[in-house]
């Protein structure tokens, strides 16, 4: 377990020491969502109505900027030869550092998320369910997104792939996650879509280890 | 852990279409040194990913005693310690923080001592709290070989040239500590072109060149 957590405490302090790679993510995620409003005019009334949906989908794409580095970085420099020789399964590393990304890229993004949907005139009731969805769904953009990086592993230009094979699979959390919102501004109950995006995401977190781990020793041949 | 002795059998590599040998057998005894000769392309590089399990033999299997890779990959990645062209370390980590992650990766007991005295019996114990980045080729490969002692009961160590950018004191350090391995009864597999510098042990040679048989590709090996 001390190995686990040791994997998780590297992971974010790398991600602390490069600043990069997190700061990146947000920015993004602010800058695309504000682009917006320029694009469809500032009527608050369709901005309200299409906020949920963007937010969502900028994390989305958020999220996914920062994947290829998930194990590229120590495929080229010959950490992952280590992590793979160490007494640890590999299917526990790569949940650990499924759970690294998700605590130096998406956190961020959860964390300034209100101040976007002020920005686009999200109603407010949409506030919590908006925060609750992302907290339970983004794990599993992280999870899902370790197969595509595994995948990608060994190419050189692997960023637009990743996209092809991971962006589908981000399909349902999409769905649910503005769902769950959107049902709470119209004055429904959201917990039953938070509960289909939490099943969800401990799905991808029971299956998606297992599939990148076998993907990573693929690509290290 | 003992291992007595550390076999291949009928062993093929095939890298890009290309069969690079073929029918390769080899033994090693405990307290043995096994030093893999061969032009370059010869596939020392790859004969030791084989052996490490990141690449999978065309044809042939290892064993371990009486244990074949085949039968239990777990046992073959706790019996061996890989030290490949690339470092494995962290550049952003200084030297004691990347020494710590392998120690809590692989359960190392009394990590802290440990890897104070890996460091003097290196000579990088000055350069602990700087990033590995600022270090020089042969530092860097200095504290890499630390790792080999924080884990010095794993008795297989697979050494990829082991020598290169070490300068002469370092290169006799490194003897010593391959010369005590020796002591223990461990095995040290080694792809060098150069003198490693060891007196009195026990070696034994594999020429890789020897198995570079071309016709046997139109045979289908």
């Amino acid at each position: 377990m001390t190995a686990f957590f040791s994997i998780i405490l590297r992971d974010c302090r790398l991600s602390w020491r490069q600043g990069a790679s997190s700061g990146m993510s947000v920015a993004f995620f602010i800058i695309v969502v504000s682009l917006f409003p320029l694009g469809i005019g500032p009527e608050a009334n369709i901005l309200s109505r299409v906020s949920v949906g963007v937010i969502w989908v900028a994390a989305l794409l958020a999220c996914l900027l920062s994947l290829d580095r998930l194990f590229q970085a120590d495929y080229e420099d010959g950490s992952l030869d280590q992590l793979v020789l160490s007494v640890m399964p590999l299917e526990m590393t790569v949940l650990a550092k499924s759970i690294a990304h998700w605590m130096t890229t998406a956190l961020p993004l959860i964390v300034i998320a209100p101040l976007l949907s002020v920005f686009m005139n999200m109603p407010a009731e949409g506030m919590w369910p908006l925060l609750s969805a992302m907290l339970i769904g983004t794990p599993g953009l992280s999870f899902i997104g370790s197969i595509g990086a595994g995948l990608t592993l060994s190419l050189r230009r692997g960023g637009v792939l990743l996209s092809l094979l991971v962006l589908p699979l981000y399909i349902p959390f999409l769905i649910f996650g503005v769902m769950a919102v959107d049902a709470a501004i119209g004055g429904f109950e959201p917990a039953p879509h938070l509960m289909i995006l939490g099943a969800f995401t401990l799905t991808s977190m029971v299956l998606a280890p297992w599939a990148a781990a076998a993907a990573l020793r693929l690509g290290l041949e | 852990m003992l291992i007595q002795q550390f076999q291949g059998h009928g062993l093929s590599c095939v890298r890009g279409e290309r069969l690079l040998f073929a029918k390769l057998a080899f033994q090693v005894r405990a307290g043995q040194l096994l030093i893999l000769k061969g032009r370059n392309g010869a596939g020392k590089s790859s004969l030791l990913r084989m052996m490490a399990g990141f690449l999978a033999p065309y044809s042939g299997h290892f064993s371990l005693d009486d244990v074949t890779n085949d039968q239990d990959r777990d046992f073959f990645r706790q019996s061996i310690q890989y030290l490949g062209h690339k470092e494995g370390l962290k550049s952003d980590l200084t030297v004691t923080e990347n020494l710590k992650f392998w120690a809590s990766l692989n359960g190392v007991p009394t990590a802290g001592e440990r890897i104070q005295q890996a460091m003097t019996q290196l000579h990088i114990h000055d350069l602990a709290d700087l990033p590995v980045r600022y270090l020089s080729s042969g530092q860097t490969r200095r504290t890499s070989l630390a790792r080999l002692l924080l884990r010095d009961d794993v008795p297989i160590w697979l050494l990829d040239e082991p020598v290169v950018g070490l300068d002469h004191d370092s290169r006799d350090v490194l003897a010593t500590i391959m010369q005590s391995h020796l002591q223990r009864q461990g095995i040290i597999v080694a792809a060098t072109h150069q003198d490693l510098g060891l007196k009195n042990v026990q070696m034994c040679e594999v020429q890789l060149d020897e198995f570079v048989t071309a016709p046997l590709i139109e045979e289908g090996v």
